[in-house]
């Protein structure tokens, strides 16, 4: 802690010192900072792609900076999509553009950053409703490979890749899975599941001895994957949905305590919520906008999963499934304001939170003294598409374009139609 | 003389049972059949029961039923002291000696057929099977017969249980035998279903083709009498089989309603063979006049120990373990006539053990046995056969032990035309009293002798181990605590005492071995009896009936919602009118309609709604919804299928009516799906939750249907297996309107000039469409099929109503609003599949910019519950007013559904359909507080704490219930209830 302070004002004296003349002012603006804090008429000052500043009364000392006035709007930290496709597919209908799926069950060395597509005419849709930031995940399988955060706007996935291979992904079997109209019943089910723990069981005992070895003799891609699994510095994002799931991977963490793990797709997770917090786990919830498990669930159990795993003292963030459906983030984090959350814990869960899940908070996820300057001007509340309209956005102290085709074909049809 | 006449007729008849035609080989074996059981307690029908009662019977036949008299020479005497006799049952729902049907396989499912092929005349659609005779396919089962005899049923009507029609039924016997002497009528009913069965054909796929195929084929029946042209084997059996009580197999309560519907339509009362389950609905299925055929196969109790597992058995699963023995006894009281049927039931054991539970759970054992022999038996007018034991009767009997109902009674023979059965063994005499003991050891003793415990008392008292064995009993007597010291003796009945039953020992001898090995004699004696409690029926007392909540399921409630007065006040009210959004409003509601609309309004009586800083919208309507339909939103297996409708297959009781009545939603147009280019017919209802399908409907409302263009009607995105089905390109699609509507202008014209035009169901919703009876919605998303369909509309001479998705309306907009359509379309979905890739979240904008009326619809049955949220997305995009975004959830949709005249803004003399919001309508922050449909209350934010609370409780006291019953003994199941169907357009 002592260290950390000691760091930021450090930088902070080196950013003051040469950052004079290339000092810009956002003034007057309500000011999110994603942290759960809000300043009202803010001044944020942006100096060499880094926040300088971020705070209720500007230094005397910065009087000469360029002074942007943004009264009335709002200002938010860029918003970080945790848990989506966006990039790996275009439409979903046309096989030839699906880049998320491998073959196989055991994927751990498979990485979407190689798939993002930075051409995708479906990111800029999200960018421009302030996603500056997303997590493509690969899917099926039972582990299906590495994520890494990527950029929302980026020549090619070399300059898109923010955080490069975070953490790996595995889908935990469920015990009781519906498929078709029906779910499979009985002790085939049951076997299913059995068999595929202990495919996964197995696979971490054989990961955990080949990395222990200095010079394997055979190289294995699959086990060396793991390496940064097994000791903490990647995430394991385990997708787990029933409080079953939940509890046997609380109980499997125990036998490797190095791992960070992260429960993602966690739907039952208040059930559980005191072991989750207990044991430490993050979470990722998807998708607010979802309809109960049950049929006698509580009408709005998924409004409000996320603000009782939040006051159980568990660090959320809300993430997104599907890849177009993703620029509606703002709106299922808006959507756990009312079932619970204030407005700035909503919007902590897709900035900050998001951040610190992916090991990145030291540079994103809010707008603090030191961070990079990614940041997003709406005209009003981005979490309520009542006034969520975002204006300019900066992806680490650059102005972006928030064009896209679907605007672009909004001013082609006005001008045909000469509309206003 | 008399001698010389009775043996005549006993060899008549004698003869006549051994099949008069055959050959016999070697001498004749016949056996004498003259029995004559005395003493009974003779049931002579279900309600008349003769104390002491004779039974004759000969040759299969009775010959007397009645009090007792004197025996006629020759007969064989039985003597039945003690046991009951009771006219054997009659099963109206069996496959007993008929070849079960081969279900396709999955993947045969899968192949596409377009005709049946059955060859032969026989009918285009191989899931009517009116030429099947069960008679002719009807063979002796030995195995079955005896599990039915087990049950206690003399005679069955069996059939072939498959497809849609399922020909004629025949009534059999349950004897051993030839089948010549087995069938008792060989065409007594006919059966139907809403199930294809074996049929490998795809149509139908649905439960809606189900019904659509069965009116059609009533229709074709009625043509094909009227015609010469040609012979079809199927429809001539269809039209004999109408003189027949018509069977009808159906799954649930829904469905019940369903086929009586289709009956009505064509003057058939159909008999209905339940699922057990037709005491969730009884007020509705009593005016269907149908008689029941019910089944007792009750569930077992879950496995619920677990509670994360316990979770995924469904409230209505769970309620209905707990309520379904209370069946019978509730469709009683209603006065609904039934019948009962061992359908469902593992074994026979398990058949009995449940109409006893009925029984227990408060059916009368009258109303039981009438159930099981005098119904069936006048419902297939065979009243003069079976039913009942009478002079000139079939022989088929029950002998039992006890009272049939009673927890303990055992069949014991079942007698078929007159042939015994032996069920189970008669119980051996039991010891039952005080006895005195004649032995020198024991002279002292007396035992007492109670069921279940014998003890011998003198000064101190000897525990008696006493098992009976075939007849004798086997004694240990331990003469110490250890029980390490051992008399052991052996006795068997010396009198017995028979006027009770099970008899009771009066006098037993028999050998005793001493510890030393020394052996002597023994007898003991009755000398007093024991009285013992009889144990409180604990069947008939503890069940208690829990309120019937509607719908059955979770969120119900056993009183259903009323109108009443409500007066809102100060509320912001968006009226959706010249007025706009007033400030400080009150709206008062009365008898279902908006009474006034303003300020200071005052109501005696009214329940005052304190509205300030909340808002209040008319209701929002989803144009476009899935929600709330049973088994298939698609019969997608033909290009067109306007004979199908929705409206048949309403699900009253999804749960997404009730999650969407708390999104504010109160009206929705339930959409066929969009597989083929010419779906089916849409239902138009109100979320009147709580209420059957039949009252969810909007009175009056104008016919809809839907049709559907691009990728889903090529099946484009279907796999490559589906290359076959017309249309595969946006060409086809034309060419099919074209056809339909072509098809459908010279159908009218032969209806006008040929009485014995065939009504074609399929052309009937098409002409409709032409003459503005019926109202399109078109599934779209590119331009130019959009265009295209306006095309067909202009040439064949009717209008497009609707353009539901129209993600590409906006490059049309302009040909648009010149044809006149509505849009209805998403706030921003896109990119799902080709044809959506320039959808663009501004459409709605433009469009509305462009003078077309449009609306925001869901099509999904999550985003149904937030659509006033999808609607605020147009400000967003497009910046589109406030008050223009919520009509295009509410007024707009209710002009294109033709519905505005009642709904869809806040006017004096409309619908009471109301949302009270705690925020802005259009914001996230904005929840529904209270839902109004026609004045009722369907939800508010209060009550729906209160039903969670209630539901919670409930589940935990049937799981602890059902918990209970595991520990008692019950054999239990595992349980994962079917989720909720989910239907989107595609589906």
């Amino acid at each position: 802690m002592i260290k950390n302070s000691l760091g930021l004002i450090f930088l902070f004296a080196v950013c003051v010192s040469t950052a004079q003349q290339n000092l810009v002012v956002y003034k007057g603006a309500t000011i999110h900072i994603g942290n759960g804090q809000v300043i009202e008429k803010g001044y944020l000052g942006i100096a060499n792609g880094k926040v300088l500043f971020c705070s209720e009364k500007i230094d005397a000392g910065f009087a000469n900076a360029t002074n942007i006035d943004v009264t009335g709007k709002h200002i938010y930290p860029g918003i970080i999509c945790m848990s989506n496709i966006m990039g790996l597919n275009e439409i979903e209908a046309v096989r030839a553009t699906l880049d998320f799926k491998e073959t196989g069950e055991i994927n751990p060395n498979v990485r979407s950053l190689i798939a993002y597509n930075t051409d995708s005419k479906v990111i800029p849709t999200a960018l421009s409703n302030g996603i500056l930031y997303t997590q493509p995940v690969p899917q099926g399988g039972l582990i299906s490979g590495m994520s890494s955060l990527m950029r929302t706007s980026a020549w090619n996935w070399e300059d898109a890749v923010y955080k490069a291979d975070d953490g790996v992904h595995l889908n935990w079997p469920e015990e009781i899975r519906y498929t078709g109209w029906w779910a499979e019943q009985g002790n085939a089910q049951q076997l299913k599941n059995e068999k595929e723990l202990r495919t996964i069981k197995e696979f971490f005992e054989q990961a955990d001895q080949y990395n222990r070895i200095a010079k394997p003799n055979v190289f294995n891609a699959r086990l060396d994957a793991m390496k940064g699994v097994l000791n903490g510095t990647k995430n394991l994002y385990v997708h787990a949905e029933s409080a079953k799931s939940i509890i046997a991977v609380i109980q499997f963490k125990k036998q490797y305590p190095n791992m960070r793990l992260v429960l993602v797709d966690a739907n039952d997770a208040w059930m559980v919520k005191e072991q989750i917090k207990e044991s430490n786990l993050q979470v990722v919830i998807n998708n607010v906008h979802q309809l109960p498990k049950h049929n006698h669930s509580d009408i709005d159990q998924p409004y409000k999963t996320v603000a009782e795993l939040v006051r159980a003292g568990i660090t959320v963030a809300i993430g997104h499934n599907g890849y177009w459906e993703v620029r509606n983030l703002m709106f299922n984090a808006g959507t756990t304001v009312n079932y619970g959350l204030s407005k700035e814990e909503a919007l902590q869960c897709i900035t900050y939170n998001a951040a610190k899940i992916i090991g990145v908070d030291k540079t994103i996820g809010s707008l603090e003294a030191g961070k990079d300057a990614t940041f997003i001007i709406s005209s009003g509340d981005i979490l309520d598409m009542r006034t969520s309209v975002v204006e300019r956005a900066f992806m680490e102290g650059k102005e972006i374009d928030l064009d896209n085709q679907q605007k672009q074909l909004y001013r082609k049809y006005k001008e045909k139609y000469q509309l206003k | 003389m008399k001698k010389i006449l009775i043996l005549f007729l006993w060899m008549a008849t004698n003869m006549v049972n051994a099949q008069q035609t055959f050959p016999v080989n070697g001498p004749r074996d016949i056996l004498p059949q003259f029995f004559a059981f005395t003493n009974a307690t003779l049931f002579v029908d279900y309600q008349t029961k003769i104390e002491n009662g004779l039974l004759i019977i000969k040759d299969g036949k009775v010959v007397y039923a009645g009090l007792a008299k004197s025996i006629p020479e020759g007969a064989t005497v039985m003597n039945a002291k003690g046991k009951y006799i009771y006219p054997a049952f009659i099963d109206l729902y069996s496959s007993y000696g008929i070849q079960p049907p081969v279900e396709p396989k999955k993947s045969e499912q899968e192949t596409r057929q377009f005709v049946s092929a059955k060859k032969g005349a026989y009918n285009w659609n191989e899931s009517i099977k009116a030429e099947v005779n069960a008679a002719t396919n009807f063979v002796v089962d030995e195995k079955k017969a005896t599990q039915l005899r087990e049950a206690g049923f003399g005679a069955v009507l069996s059939g072939l249980q498959d497809g849609i029609c399922r020909g004629s039924n025949a009534l059999v016997l349950t004897a051993s035998g030839v089948e010549h002497d087995m069938i008792l009528t060989a065409k007594a009913a006919a059966g139907f279903s809403f199930h294809k069965g074996s049929s490998k054909q795809s149509y139908p796929s649905s439960l809606m083709g189900s019904i659509a195929l069965l009116r059609q084929t009533y229709y074709d029946a009625q043509w094909y009498q009227k015609q010469n042209k040609e012979t079809n084997l199927t429809l001539e059996s269809f039209n004999q089989l109408k003189t027949l009580p018509g069977i009808f197999a159906i799954d649930n309560k829904l469905s019940l309603l369903r086929a009586d519907k289709v009956g009505d339509e064509f003057g058939v009362q159909f008999l209905m063979k339940t699922a057990g389950d037709e005491y969730q609905l009884l007020d509705e299925v009593k005016p269907t006049n149908a008689t029941l055929i019910i089944p007792v196969n009750f569930p077992k109790p879950y496995d619920v120990e677990d509670p994360f597992d316990a979770a995924y058995v469904s409230t209505s699963d769970l309620k209905h373990w707990e309520t379904a023995p209370f069946n019978l006894r509730l469709v009683n009281e209603k006065g609904i006539r039934f019948t009962i049927t061992s359908d469902g039931c593992e074994n026979p054991k398990q058949f009995l053990q449940n109409v006893k539970k009925a029984v227990a759970y408060g059916l009368s054992e009258t109303e039981a046995l009438k159930a099981l022999t005098a119904t069936p038996a006048s419902i297939l007018k065979a009243e003069s056969q079976i039913g009942a034991l009478k002079t000139g009767l079939v022989a088929n009997f029950l002998i039992t032990d006890a009272p049939i109902f009673s927890s303990d009674a055992a069949i014991l023979q079942t007698w078929v035309k007159g042939k015994q059965y032996e069920v189970s063994a008669a119980k051996h005499p039991t010891l039952l009293g005080k006895y005195a003991i004649t032995h020198p050891h024991f002279g002292e003793y007396v035992l007492q002798a109670k069921k279940g415990s014998q003890q011998l008392i003198a000064k101190d008292t000897l525990k008696v181990q006493i098992s009976q064995e075939k007849g004798m009993f086997v004694w240990q007597i331990a003469l110490n605590k250890k029980g390490d010291s051992l008399i052991r003796a052996i006795g068997w009945p010396e009198q017995i005492d028979s006027s009770v039953y099970p008899a009771v020992v009066k006098k037993l001898t028999g050998n005793l071995t001493m510890p030393n090995g020394l052996v002597s004699l023994f007898s003991i004696n009755l000398i007093d009896t024991i009285t013992e409690k009889t144990p409180k029926d604990s069947a008939k007392t503890g069940h208690q009936l829990q309120a019937i909540v509607y719908p059955f399921t979770d969120y119900g409630s056993a009183v259903l919602p009323k109108q009443e007065t409500y007066l809102f006040k100060n509320a912001t009210v968006w009226t959706n009118e010249n007025e706009g959004v007033l400030k400080q409003a009150d709206v008062l509601v009365k008898q279902g309609k908006i009474a006034a609309v303003g300020s200071n309004l005052n109501a005696v009586g009214a329940i005052e709604i304190n509205a300030r800083d909340k808002h209040i919208t008319a209701g929002i309507i989803d144009e476009h919804s899935h929600i709330a339909i049973s088994n298939g939103v698609n019969e997608g297996t033909q290009s067109s299928s306007s004979e199908v409708r929705i409206g048949d297959v309403i699900n009253s009781e999804d749960i997404n009516i009730y999650r969407q009545l708390a999104g504010g939603v109160v009206a929705s147009q339930l959409l066929h799906g969009s597989a083929n280019p010419i779906g089916g017919q849409s239902a138009l209802v109100k979320l009147r939750w709580g209420f059957e399908p039949e009252k969810m409907k909007i009175a009056g409302a104008d016919g809809f249907i839907k049709f559907a263009l691009g990728e889903n009607v090529k099946q484009s995105n279907w796999g490559d297996r589906a290359v076959f089905r017309y249309p595969q390109t946006r060409m086809g699609v034309e060419q099919t309107f074209y056809d339909a509507f072509i098809r459908a202008k010279e159908y009218e014209q032969q209806l006008k000039t040929d009485a014995t035009t065939r009504r074609d169901l399929e052309l009937d919703a098409v002409v409709e469409i032409l003459h503005q009876k019926r109202f399109i919605t078109c599934h779209s998303y590119v331009q130019s099929e959009i265009n295209m369909l306006m095309h067909v509309a202009d040439s064949m001479g009717f209008k497009v109503n609707t353009f539901t998705h129209i993600l590409e309306g906006y490059k049309v907009a302009d040909k648009m609003k010149a044809h006149g359509v509505n849009a209805s379309t998403f706030a921003d979905w896109w990119a799902y599949k080709f044809e959506v890739m320039e959808a663009i979240p501004y459409n709605a904008a433009i469009l509305t910019q462009m003078g077309v009326n449009t609306g925001i619809n869901s099509d999904d049955a999550e985003m149904g519950r937030r659509l006033n949220q999808e609607a605020a997305k147009t400000i967003k995009y497009g910046g589109v007013s406030e008050e223009e975004a919520i009509k295009m959830v509410t007024l707009n949709p209710a002009k294109m559904l033709h519905l505005d005249a009642k709904m869809g803004s806040i006017k004096a003399g409309k619908d009471a359909d109301l949302v009270l919001w705690s925020n802005h309508p259009l914001s996230i922050y904005a929840k529904s507080e209270m839902t109004l449909v026609d004045g009722m209350c369907m939800y508010t934010i209060d009550k729906d704490k209160k039903l969670r609370e209630e539901l919670k409780r409930e589940r935990e006291r049937i799981i602890q219930k059902m918990i209970l019953a595991k520990r008692n003994g019950e054999k239990t199941e595992k349980k994962i209830s079917k989720p909720q169907d989910e239907y989107h357009c595609d589906d």
